[in-house]
């Protein structure tokens, strides 16, 4: 509900990370609040051993995994999964099915690359940067971490 | 000294941090370790194996955890299970969107291949990678994924599993961005 009111009000740019805020951070802030003045108020226990804590850090736990998986569903609503939709074009056709030409139909001519090209632009992940596109320090962070995981499974880089 | 109590919570709180780890540490195993699901058309089932292997390690951790520092009840077990069940569930549904993310989003492939380049031209990224390829990369990943089966030159709905999500993924778009047209949606 505070997505959609929020986002039905003013689509903020880098909606991942005002995601990551609205969901994670900002409850975060609250929850470690929440678990420092049951430190102050515990006279008796050392940190840690407090079963209260704990148990917060639990419930952190358990509202962050539930968040996480929530801003995870939203790459593929806000960039409108090709995949998905090709699914759904071909069921729409019934038994008549779909060639590779019906299909390449269902997709506005060049959008494919260039709406995700301006994606990374918005996202503050590329910019240009004299007479040329680079990658911005947070953009060539995140290339790293994906790379590195790729490389660690001994994967290539996926096809995109 | 800690007591008995923050030493089974402490110990059951690692155990919940080590879950996090566990889709990747079974994928690396089965990947990287055994050479399995490397091929193109299997990478995301072998994300998908990986994580149902993995409720296997932490079912295990589990029961060990109850048995060597647990003092609660049965119904604490139950509770504590289903607890670290549910997020374990939801850390491997956030695992197989990381994955997918490097396996499939155009947006990590642009900033991966303009990494290694130094730079970004986009009429060569364009050229490289053109629009009908990347329906040709989904499509065959579809049909890998046996969610729709080529009869002839026409491509027909398989099992379909993928049909559900799909609704509420453009469902959910529509309402929020509500204006956006038909065609892009």
């Amino acid at each position: 509900m505070v997505h959609i009111l929020i986002w039905r009000f003013k689509k903020p740019p880098r909606e991942m990370m005002w995601l990551v805020v609205i969901f994670i951070l900002l409850p975060g802030i609250i929850y470690f609040g929440i678990v420092l003045s049951s430190l102050f108020s515990s006279s008796r226990q050392s940190c840690f051993a407090h079963p209260d804590i704990i148990n917060r850090i639990l419930t952190f736990i358990w509202h962050s995994a539930l968040s996480s998986a929530y801003i995870m569903t939203y790459p593929p609503i806000q960039a409108g999964c090709p995949s998905l939709k090709i699914m759904l074009a071909i069921y729409s056709s019934r038994t008549a099915g779909m060639t590779i030409k019906d299909i390449e139909r269902i997709f506005p001519e060049d959008t494919l690359f260039s709406d995700r090209f301006d994606d990374l632009i918005e996202d503050g992940l590329i910019s240009w940067k004299y007479d040329a596109w680079g990658i911005t320090g947070t953009g060539r962070l995140l290339a790293r971490i994906f790379l590195t995981y790729r490389r660690l499974l001994k994967l290539p880089i996926g096809e995109g | 000294m800690l007591n008995n109590t923050s030493t089974e919570q402490i110990s059951f709180l690692l155990l919940v941090l080590f879950s996090f780890f566990v889709p990747f540490l079974v994928q690396l195993i089965i990947v990287r370790g055994l050479g399995r699901y490397k091929e193109k058309s299997l990478r995301q089932k072998g994300a998908i194996i990986s994580i149902l292997i993995g409720f296997f390690p932490i079912g295990l951790l589990f029961i060990i955890w109850f048995l060597l520092f647990a003092t609660w009840g049965w119904m604490d077990f139950i509770w504590s299970g289903f607890y670290l069940f549910l997020v374990y569930l939801l850390l491997a549904y956030v695992y197989f969107h990381i994955f997918n993310m490097s396996e499939t989003a155009r947006r990590i492939r642009i900033l991966a291949e303009g990494h290694q380049a130094g730079r970004i031209v986009k009429d060569e990224m364009i050229q490289n990678y053109p629009e009908e390829q990347m329906i040709a990369i989904r499509i065959d990943r579809l049909i890998a994924l046996g969610e729709i089966k080529l009869e002839g030159e026409r491509h027909l709905v398989d099992r379909g599993q993928l049909l559900i999500p799909a609704r509420l993924v453009f469902a959910f778009r529509k309402i929020l961005f509500p204006h956006e047209r038909e065609s892009d949606l």
